[in-house]
């Protein structure tokens, strides 16, 4: 069944040109799908959308069987991490529980184990790392309880080091029950973390090229040093271009 | 902290310095430019009569009740224009009408309709020290981080979420800000109530003390309301020092 369907929307911003024409893909339950296409072509838009930010000039989205119009639907981890700098680690995160229309278990001490901040869990935001804050965030989205949770390039502030990493980390925690849309500009990333990768070359206009990852979920981080995953990664830059 | 002390020692002293050579100089009349000694002197007879304190302390009581109503005022008037436009626009005029018209002129129309007792005084003292919080606070819950507004936004957060977990926080520290203001407007104020008829208080003191050219005792009164308003600032500094340990801000 598909979880999530978008149906031929199209949006722009006031005064300003379309920038989403007749968008339309699915995305199955408990997969993780990559969105790739040029930069500033609306792909943020695209989960502000979703996530029922802006309401699209046309066509509809539809989670299960229920249309997506209003906010609070889906689960969103900002690329910045947009951490309440007031509030601790713990706050944050459950500030993701709480804000959730639809209540539900969330156990906080047994995923700030899993995300390793236990010892910063009454620390504040300033005093975390970058890839901390990335964690709290991510743990913050997962606490919403949603089945979709949208990642808009969740690491692209992060050195090398530190991404790769937090990719490892995501992988680990990534569950078989929830769906995961990822923006990222980094191929290797979305090869790394998704089942299904869609292209929007030109554009996010119409339905994108799907292309199903040979590699499949959880992909052990070792495949990076085969040379199937980089002419894979090759093959979706070239498609890009 | 000596860093910080050190500085105004200096510049009192230097300040004192330049008041005792203009007075030696000009040679001018005690009711017309006393001394610093002359003034010290009296300072020290002030502050060690009991008499004298009693008069502090009916100003400090004024000022301090009318600064605590002041910052329920100005936080309850500035929570009220967030949560309803329609009401802003009602009420700006009016807020903006109260700041506008001089308080030495409406502080007799207040004594006509409350009476020489502690409420007269004390909505002067509101009137005064009000709108520098609500100004403040309004601004504040608007100066919002965007990218903070757009996450609760997605989340389907209602008005009272936003402002729960984003505008007041928000604002807290122009509320530091803004309270640090109106404390020392509030003991002006209070003095300036007192100049329209009260038994005890500096404002009364003032009053006699001009009105018989004992100009000492007006500058003591001057120093003396200095000092309560730098122990109101001080008094909110420490609450706003604590405020930013409990956050791990320093």
């Amino acid at each position: 069944m598909s979880d999530l369907t978008v149906n031929n929307i199209s949006f722009h911003y006031p005064e300003q040109e379309v920038l989403l024409k007749n968008v339309s893909f699915e995305v199955s339950s408990g997969t993780s799908v990559s969105i790739l296409g040029p930069s500033g072509s609306g792909k943020s838009t695209l989960f502000y959308l979703l996530a029922g930010l802006y309401s699209p000039t046309a066509g509809g989205m539809k989670l299960g069987k229920h249309e997506l119009k209003n906010s609070g639907m889906v689960g969103y981890m900002p690329q910045d991490s947009s951490l309440f700098p007031w509030k601790t680690v713990k706050e944050n995160i459950l500030l993701g529980h709480k804000l959730a229309r639809k209540k539900h278990a969330f156990s906080l001490d047994h995923w700030l184990e899993r995300a390793g901040l236990v010892q910063v869990a009454d620390s504040f935001p300033h005093q975390l790392s970058g890839g901390m804050k990335q964690r709290v965030s991510f743990l913050r989205a997962l606490a919403s309880g949603h089945n979709v949770i949208c990642l808009d390039e969740p690491f692209a502030s992060l050195d090398a080091l530190t991404r790769t990493k937090m990719q490892k980390w995501l992988a680990s925690l990534m569950a078989d029950d929830q769906t995961f849309l990822l923006i990222t500009h980094q191929i290797e990333e979305t090869v790394l973390l998704s089942d299904r990768i869609l292209l929007f070359m030109n554009g996010l206009q119409g339905r994108p090229k799907e292309i199903i990852n040979p590699f499949p979920r959880p992909v052990r981080f070792e495949v990076r040093k085969t040379s199937a995953f980089w002419e894979f990664v090759q093959e979706i830059e070239i498609q890009l271009e | 902290m000596k860093r910080r002390i050190l500085p105004l020692v200096l510049s009192i002293v230097v300040l004192l310095f330049i008041w005792e050579i203009i007075s030696i100089i000009g040679d001018f009349p005690v009711w017309q430019l006393p001394s610093p000694y002359v003034v010290g002197l009296e300072l020290w007879r002030s502050w060690t009569s009991s008499e004298y304190l009693l008069h502090v302390r009916a100003t400090f009581i004024i000022a301090c009740f009318g600064f605590i109503l002041s910052i329920l005022v100005g936080v309850g008037v500035a929570v009220w224009l967030y949560f309803s436009t329609f009401l802003t626009r009602i009420v700006t005029p009016f807020l903006l009408f109260s700041q506008n018209v001089p308080i030495i002129v409406l502080a007799p129309l207040l004594v006509v309709w409350f009476g020489f007792g502690i409420e007269a005084k004390l909505l002067v003292v509101i009137l005064v020290c009000f709108f520098p919080i609500t100004i403040a606070l309004v601004d504040g819950f608007e100066q919002v981080d965007r990218n903070l507004l757009r996450y609760l936004e997605m989340s389907g957060a209602t008005k009272w979420e936003k402002f729960r977990h984003l505008a007041f926080p928000s604002a807290v520290p122009v509320l530091f800000s803004s309270c640090k203001l109106s404390a020392t407007y509030s003991v002006m104020g209070a003095v300036v109530a007192e100049w329209l008829g009260t038994e005890r208080g500096l404002g009364m003191i003032m009053t006699q003390a001009a009105n018989s050219f004992r100009t000492d005792r007006v500058f003591v009164s001057i120093i003396t309301i200095v000092v309560l308003s730098g122990c109101f600032f001080f008094l909110i500094s420490l609450v706003e020092q604590w405020w930013k340990h409990k956050r791990k801000l320093i």
